[in-house]
């Protein structure tokens, strides 16, 4: 027996459709096998949408209560890669994996459906938009940033005398176009591999220059007999602005020494920094030592009010260089 | 290497939008065009189950909250802002793709008890 439609409800909803007859549904429902007096008295009836199979322009995707909050709040995700890379999705401090997720049941994304029944409307109509049998989903990972140090290392920095005109240079911009991390993480690797920025380029110093920069102001600070808690930072740019340009003396200064709380004006010593800076450059130079010969070359090196807490530092610097070993 | 932002639009907040979830795959009439065509109705029994009849099956489900929230983003080609300098051959190739979360999906019914046959 055929199911039939009625002519009398030519009613239509706000998507433009007929509601399907009384009599229809409760032809249904009787066929079904369903009790009356169990059911709601409301119905949906769900339709696909007029370009359901053209829509290759949707997508899922899974996200944690995090990531929603933050998409909700008004920031974007971004997703970064080439075509020969994995997918990385970004916020503004995070890198996530960007993965598709097959399962075998269809999925329907319908709108406009109420998920209880408890309808004012007797009978309303809902539209399945988007069909699929995969979702994308995020993971937390690790940001690719050796590339950074890689593309900045082409091109050090020796002061404006050796600068060549049409070599690379990036800016943060650049990096957020070629490398796959969030802009954050893209800051601290910076920080962490001492770069600078002149002229609104990231570069890394090259190392014989930076070099030079701390003797001279390691000279400086013997030789003005300045505490290694105290010192002037303005007289160093003083002394040494003829040299070097004052933008690059003052991000050496950053990275080796700290403000002072009390007093701005003043900064002191971060001495590890130092110390590691100073057995680097001697383990630069050979290939191998034998400890006792670095340690005996390394206390020549260092400037001699670092004395008292050198034993604390050596210690630290025993695991410096098994790390770059 | 592109980067491809997802962020809301001014539909995120409305809409909030629900996942069917069927067992096994979703059968049409071969050959024919589904788009726009009815596809089943959806009861409730005054416990909360939710009843589909599709064709001719019935079906009952569950109502279950997503162990995840989901969200349904659509592509959208924008074009690019106009840098001064720029030249008119350019602004061809001047759009970026980007997706707008058209709605948040926190809920979905789960069919997936085998369905009953309906005779007709």
């Amino acid at each position: 027996m055929e199911v039939t439609e009625t002519e009398e409800s030519a009613l239509k909803d706000k998507t433009n459709r007929q509601l399907r007859s009384k009599e229809l549904l409760d032809e249904l429902i009787d066929k079904a096998k369903l009790n009356k007096d169990d059911l709601e008295p409301s119905v949906q009836h769900i339709y696909l949408s007029n370009s359901l199979t053209a829509n290759e322009e949707y997508k899922l995707l899974e996200l944690d209560d995090d990531g929603l909050n933050y998409l909700l709040e008004g920031n974007s995700l971004i997703i970064r890669g080439s075509e020969t890379e994995n997918a990385v999705c970004c916020t503004k401090n995070a890198t996530f994996s960007f993965k598709v997720a097959e399962i075998s049941n269809p999925l329907l994304i319908t709108s406009n459906l109420s998920l209880s029944g408890k309808c004012d409307l007797e009978a309303s109509n809902s539209e399945v938009l988007f069909l699929t049998n995969s979702y994308f989903l995020m993971a937390k990972e690790k940001p690719k940033l050796q590339k950074i140090k890689n593309l900045l290392e082409l091109n050090l920095y020796s002061g404006r005398a050796y600068e060549q005109n049409n070599a690379q240079k990036y800016t943060i911009e650049h990096f957020l176009d070629c490398i796959q991390a969030s802009e954050e993480e893209i800051y601290q690797y910076l920080n962490y591999i001492q770069a600078f920025q002149i002229d609104g380029f990231w570069r890394l110093l090259d190392f014989r220059y930076l070099n030079q920069i701390m003797d001279n102001i390691l000279k400086l600070i013997e030789e003005k007999c300045w505490l290694f808690d105290k010192i002037p930072a303005k007289d160093i740019y003083q002394e040494l602005d003829s040299i070097y340009e004052i933008s690059v003396l003052n991000q050496v200064v950053l990275y080796y020494f700290t403000r002072n709380d009390d007093d701005a004006n003043f900064y002191s010593m971060r001495k590890e920094k130092i110390v590691y800076f100073y057995a680097d450059s001697i383990l630069r130079a050979t290939i191998k030592m034998r400890f006792t010969e670095f340690q005996m070359i390394l206390e020549k090196s260092l400037p001699s009010n670092l004395g008292i807490e050198f034993n604390l530092c050596l210690i630290q610097v025993i695991f410096f260089i098994q790390k770059i070993k | 290497m592109v980067q491809i932002f997802i962020k809301t639009s001014e539909d995120t907040g409305i809409n909030e939008w629900a996942i069917i979830e069927l067992q096994g795959d979703l059968e049409c009439e071969n050959g024919k065009d589904i788009n726009g065509k009815f596809m089943a109705d959806l009861f409730f029994n005054k416990d909360g189950t939710p009843i589909l009849i599709l064709g001719h099956h019935v079906m009952y489900g569950k109502v279950c909250n997503l162990e995840k929230p989901m969200v349904l983003i659509k592509k959208h080609k924008k074009l690019n802002e106009i840098d001064d300098g720029m030249e008119l051959d350019d602004m061809k190739e001047n759009f970026k793709t980007e997706y707008l979360v058209k709605s948040v999906i926190r809920k979905k019914i789960l069919f997936n008890k085998r369905p009953k046959p309906i005779v007709f």
